[in-house]
Order: structure tokens, then sequence, then C-alpha cells
């Protein structure tokens, strides 16, 4: 199995970022950048497909609260009409799960490669060696230099600019897709989601040979170039929350933050409701048959 | 998105997987280190895996040992580690009752029967990067590389007269790593480096006399001296001969081998034998370069042969140790048993042939003529 992974996912890797390395300057680090960017662009489809899933399953939210809250008590119940609701709507929710399966290898894969060419151990390059197709080119090419701007690639960047960045980059696209709420619960559970793999991560670039932090930042930064271009700045400005509704009152469509408007709706949905009358807001006397009216003096 | 508790285990318990599986893979091959062994008088000195330099009899028994230990190091949140054991990987140098041995962090240490005498660079943290290629003491003085890309010599005056320590004499810019071991011919001194270099020095003062730089790809074999010639193998998969006084290209090979010249060639009676990565030995005419013959020994040769009789002997990396005829250049498979990848060069005394492997890291002795084991000891005590 490792023979078969090798073969076909580490060594084109490994050879492709050797030739990038020697055609870009014999910068390794700029290779790093194009290469991820490529393998990007390759998959935008899937990543384009995976969004698209995760947006519409949040706009679905609302709707599975109420079932939830209907069905608290029948599971069974429960995943029938969630199943009818997604059927509905058209949408698969293991949607946003599968194209991330099929892109996690080629991640691993490019994780890997860089790994090896990072190596600066005698062992590392004699392990290396098993890699290298017979171009002329990629055997002539090794070692590859390890710098790049302030960056030792094989080393942890010591000044933490890259740390920084890989963290803070992550925070913000998690920012970007973690929807706004109001309820204690999801606003907890939505803080630690946005919070624990941007820290996470941000640790890994301190301890991590800078070449792999800088293949995360990149990676990170391009995935919010596709969010924004889906969905915009999502949630990443400030936005007002949004309540929950529960049991009665206007449909969770109608609700809107500006209180004017939904007055105004309620307004117009009762005007309607009483068959065009509209309501008695007092300052006028009840009219009684035949009762005479006082004349001004 | 609402986040069930359920959900949000699933997602920790993801996570845990990734950051696992990353820490798994994040790793770059960490220097392991592992000596060949060299043998003065019955007695074998070698540095192990685990950054000890040991002392076995002939026997097999263990005489001394000394732990190579560089110092404690802050991490980034300023906690201090334990020491760690240093990487050793050039053979330690004999002179008289001294020991020279360099390690991967950077520093020569001299010890005469396990007690440090000198050490270079002075200080606990001080260090002139990996030094992975061998030592050559030649003149008085001791010569190595560094990962720094600088060729080191030092005068051992002080230390062996018991006046002092060891006193840099000279440094000289090769421009990229050098893991090669220098060479003393004469007042040259020959050192290889992996911009494709090879440099001829004044041994004295270190002065360049020209340096040779057709080569295409990374030299890491040491070169090997030869009726006026210099002879080494490189990353572009060319065996080269180049005049030792000029520096001019005396030839290089017609035949280009499939993976990179990484071990030291073995010279004798006009004819070269290199060892390459695609696991062949590339036999050639050494006055002209003509190739005699191809040998192929099925897995890749990274340590340097020794000559044995009539035969050279060759180790794979997969520990197959192979006895190639000088005469019809036949190989014939020995049938002692190696177990672990075998990158250290090997040593032949007294008709034995002593193999350090790596993972695990043990020694073994091999009869030269029969090919079969005599013991093996484990090095590594941890």
């Amino acid at each position: 199995m490792g023979w078969i992974w090798d073969t076909v996912a580490i060594g084109p890797m490994v050879n492709i970022l050797i030739v990038l390395t020697q055609y870009l300057f014999s910068s390794f680090g700029l290779a790093i950048i194009a290469l991820t960017v490529v393998a990007n662009l390759l998959m935008y489809p899937l990543t384009k497909r995976q969004l698209g899933s995760t947006r519409a399953m949040q706009t679905m939210q609302p709707k599975l609260a109420e079932l939830q809250k209907k069905y608290a008590k029948d599971k069974q119940k429960l995943a029938q009409e969630q199943m009818s609701l997604y059927k509905e709507a058209g949408i698969n929710p293991a949607g946003c799960v599968v194209p991330m399966l099929i892109q996690m290898p080629i991640w691993f894969a490019l994780y890997q490669s860089i790994i090896r060419l990072l190596g600066d151990a005698p062992e590392s390059l004699i392990d290396l060696a098993r890699f290298l197709y017979s171009w002329p080119l990629v055997h002539t090419a090794i070692p590859l230099g390890n710098g790049f701007l302030w960056l030792n690639l094989a080393q942890p960047d010591v000044t933490m600019i890259l740390p920084i960045l890989v963290g803070g980059s992550m925070w913000v696209q998690q920012k970007m897709v973690t929807p706004s709420t109001v309820d204690p619960k999801q606003k907890q559970q939505g803080q630690m989601m946005l919070w624990m793999m941007p820290i996470m991560f941000g640790i890994f670039a301190m301890q991590f040979p800078s070449g792999l932090a800088l293949f995360w930042f990149i990676s990170t930064l391009i995935r919010i170039i596709i969010q924004y271009f889906m969905t915009g700045w999502g949630n990443l400005l400030p936005q007002p929350a949004r309540p929950v509704v529960e049991g009665k009152g206007p449909s969770p469509e109608l609700v809107r933050s500006d209180a004017k408007e939904v007055a105004k709706k309620e307004e117009k949905i009762s005007y309607e409701a009483s068959g065009g009358k509209r309501q008695d807001r007092g300052g006028s006397y009840p009219k009684r048959p035949g009762a005479a009216r006082r004349k001004p003096r | 998105m609402r986040y069930g508790k359920g959900r949000l285990l699933a997602f920790i318990g993801l996570l845990l997987v990734v950051v696992v599986l990353l820490g798994g893979c994040t790793r770059t091959t960490l220097a392991g280190g592992g000596s060949a062994a060299v043998v003065d008088n019955g007695t074998l000195y070698i540095g192990s895996q685990h950054g000890e330099l040991l002392v076995i009899n002939a026997q097999g028994g263990r005489l001394w040992s000394v732990t190579l230990e560089q110092p404690a190091q802050s991490n980034f949140l300023g906690c201090s580690a334990a020491a760690s054991p240093v990487a050793v990987y050039s053979t330690p140098v004999l002179d008289g009752d001294m020991v020279y041995v360099t390690g991967y962090d950077g520093r020569l240490r001299v010890y005469r029967e396990g007690i440090e005498q000198g050490r270079y660079p002075a200080g606990e943290t001080a260090s002139v990067g990996g030094i992975v290629g061998g030592l050559q003491l030649a003149h008085g003085n001791i010569y190595f590389g560094t990962s720094k890309g600088e060729v080191i010599a030092l005068d051992t005056g002080n230390l062996v007269a018991g006046t002092g320590d060891l006193v840099e004499k000279w440094q000289f810019d090769a421009g990229e790593r050098v893991w090669s071991a220098p060479v003393v011919a004469g007042d040259t001194v020959y050192v290889t480096s992996m911009n494709g270099r090879l440099y001829a020095l004044d041994a004295d003062t270190g002065v360049e006399k020209w340096r040779f730089e057709d080569a295409e790809g990374a030299i890491v074999s040491s070169p090997v001296i030869y009726e006026g010639k210099v002879y080494f193998g490189s990353f572009d998969r060319y065996f080269y001969a180049v005049n030792a006084d000029t520096g001019q290209l005396a030839w290089r090979s017609s035949l280009q081998a499939e993976r990179w010249f990484w071990a030291n060639p073995l010279v004798l009676d006009g004819t070269v034998y290199a060892g390459a990565m695609d696991g062949r030995v590339y036999v050639f005419n050494a006055a002209n370069g003509e190739s005699r013959a191809v040998v192929d020994l099925g897995a890749p040769l990274v340590s340097a042969p020794v000559l044995s009789g009539d035969s050279v002997i060759f180790a794979t990396e997969k520990g197959d140790l192979w006895a190639l005829d000088t005469a019809q250049y036949q190989a014939s498979e020995f049938p002692a048993s190696i177990t672990g990848k075998v990158h250290a060069s090997l040593s032949l005394s007294d008709g034995v042939i002593y193999i350090h492997t790596q993972d695990p890291d043990i020694l073994y002795s091999v009869r030269a003529d029969t090919g079969v084991n005599i013991w093996n000891v484990p090095l590594s005590s941890k």
C-alpha cells in the first residue's frame, strides 16, 4: 500500500515541486506557493460544491430547528421529516463531506512531498533519491535552497510572523462561515469552533518547518478568496444576530432586524385579516344608534 | 449551523485525528547518525546512532563509552528540554591515544580513555553547523567540513602537548554544505562540496589553489587521489577524474548512472570501482574513463566499499554483502545475514569486515574470506 501511495502520489508531487523550483528562480518557497495555487484551482469544482452544500445547509437550519422542536421525542419521525426536507430542497446532507474526502489525499500528498524536500539530514536525502524520476533536472537540483524571504523553510519561523498569519487567516475563514446567533448555547459552541483550529494551527506553525506553515497559509488564503466570491464576507463583518423563533408569531422568513419594518408588516397582516378595517387605536366616541350630538356653544 | 454535543465531540475527535496524523507526517527525517568503525590493534572506535562514542574489542566486548550530548535548549514556550544525544556520522580519527569525533551538533570533541580533552568550538552552545563528512589528520592539523559550507583546519599541537586546546588555523568558505571528508595529499587539501565543486586548498593556509566546477550536481562522496588524479562521483550521475595539480578535467564517464553517486569510490590497480544509488557498480579504467563493467547488485549503494584480497566488498543499503572479483568483475553474494540499513562505510581489519547498520543500530563482524557472520553487537544502550 505504501509503495502505491509513494508511486501515485508522492513521486509526482516531489518531482513537480523540484521542477517548479528550478523554473521559479530556484526558489522553493515560490514553488510551494505555485503548486498550492494550482492544486486549489484544480480542486475548485469540488471546493465550490462543498461551500455550496455548506451554505445550503445553513439556510435550512431554521426549518430544521422547527422540526427538532416538533419531533423532539420521536427520533425516527424526526429523521424521516429531515430527509423529506432535504429531498424537497434538493440538498445532499453529505454534500460537504464527500468533496472534502476527495481533497484530503491530495493535500496529504502535497504536505508529505514538502516534508521530504525540506529534510536536511543525510537520511532525508538518501530517502528522497528513490522518488526522483530520470529527468536530469531533478537530480541536479538537489539540494534545494531553503531560504525564502526571511524564512528558512526547513526550520520554524522564529520571528512568529508566519504562525500569526496562519492562525489569523484561519480565523478569518472560520469567521466568514460561522453564522451569528443569540442563542447562548449555539454561540458558545460557535465560538469554540471559531477559535480552536486557528489556535491549534498557529501553535503547529511555531514548531514545524516554515515551509509547511507557508503551505497552510497560502491554502487558507485561497479558500478565503474563493469563499468571498461565492458568499461574500459572510459573518466576518458585524451583523445583528437573528433571534431563534419559538411557537407562534411571525414565521422565520419575516423576522427582520428593523423593528419598524416588523411593525409595518404586522399591521398589514392585521388589516388584511380584519377585512380591510383599520384597528381602532382609541380617541373616538363609540356611536349609539339615535344618539344626538351636542351643538357646540 | 446548530452544533449538537454529538457533532461537536465528533469534530473534536476528527481534529485530534488530524493532529496525530499531521504530527506523524510533519517531521522531516531526523538525523540518526551511525558512523563507520576505525580499527586500531584489534580495538574498534565507533559512533552509535544514539550519540555514543563506543570502544569495542575484537570480540565485540565494550571497553568504554562516552555519550556526546548537546546542552538543553529552550523551546518557544521558554521551557527547557533535556539534553539530547548527538548524531555521529563521521568515522572517529585516532592520534595516539586521542580519539577525535565530530557530531551533527557542530562540535568536534577529543577524548582520551573516555575523558574529554578538548573541544571545538569552545563554549556550551557554540556550533559550526552539522558535521557529516569525515575527519582528516595530517601535518599536525585536523581538517573537516561543515553543513554551513566551511572547511576548517585546527592545529592540534597544544592539545597533543597538553598545553592547551585546539586552535583554529584557517577556515575556507566552500559555498554549500560539505558532507565529504577532506583528503590531504602532499601540501594540498582536496574537498568536495554540494554546490558541485572540487576545491584544492593549501593545507597550511587554506588559500584556494584551484577549483573544478564543471560537475552539474552536488558532490557528497569524498574524493580519492590516485596517480595524480582526483576521482569522485556527482549527483549529476556522472563520474569524474580531475588533474590533481591543475584542476583540469581528465575525463568524465560516458555512462550515466540512473541515480546519484553517493558512496566514496575505490581506486586500485588502474581501476575505479564506483557504486551508485541505482544499485550498480560502475567499473572504469582509471586512466581514461573507459567503462569496463557495470555490475548490478540490486539495491542502492551508499556505503564505501573495502578491498579484501582480490575482491572489492560492497554492502547494499538493505544489508546484502557482495564480493566483486577484480579480475573478471563477477559478483558473488556473501551468506552473511545483516538486518538494517547500511549507510556507514565498511571497515576491514585482520580479515574481518565490520558493518554498522541503522535501525536497528548494530555492529556486525563478518569474515572477509567466507562472508560468514562472526558476531553482532547492539550499539544503542537505550
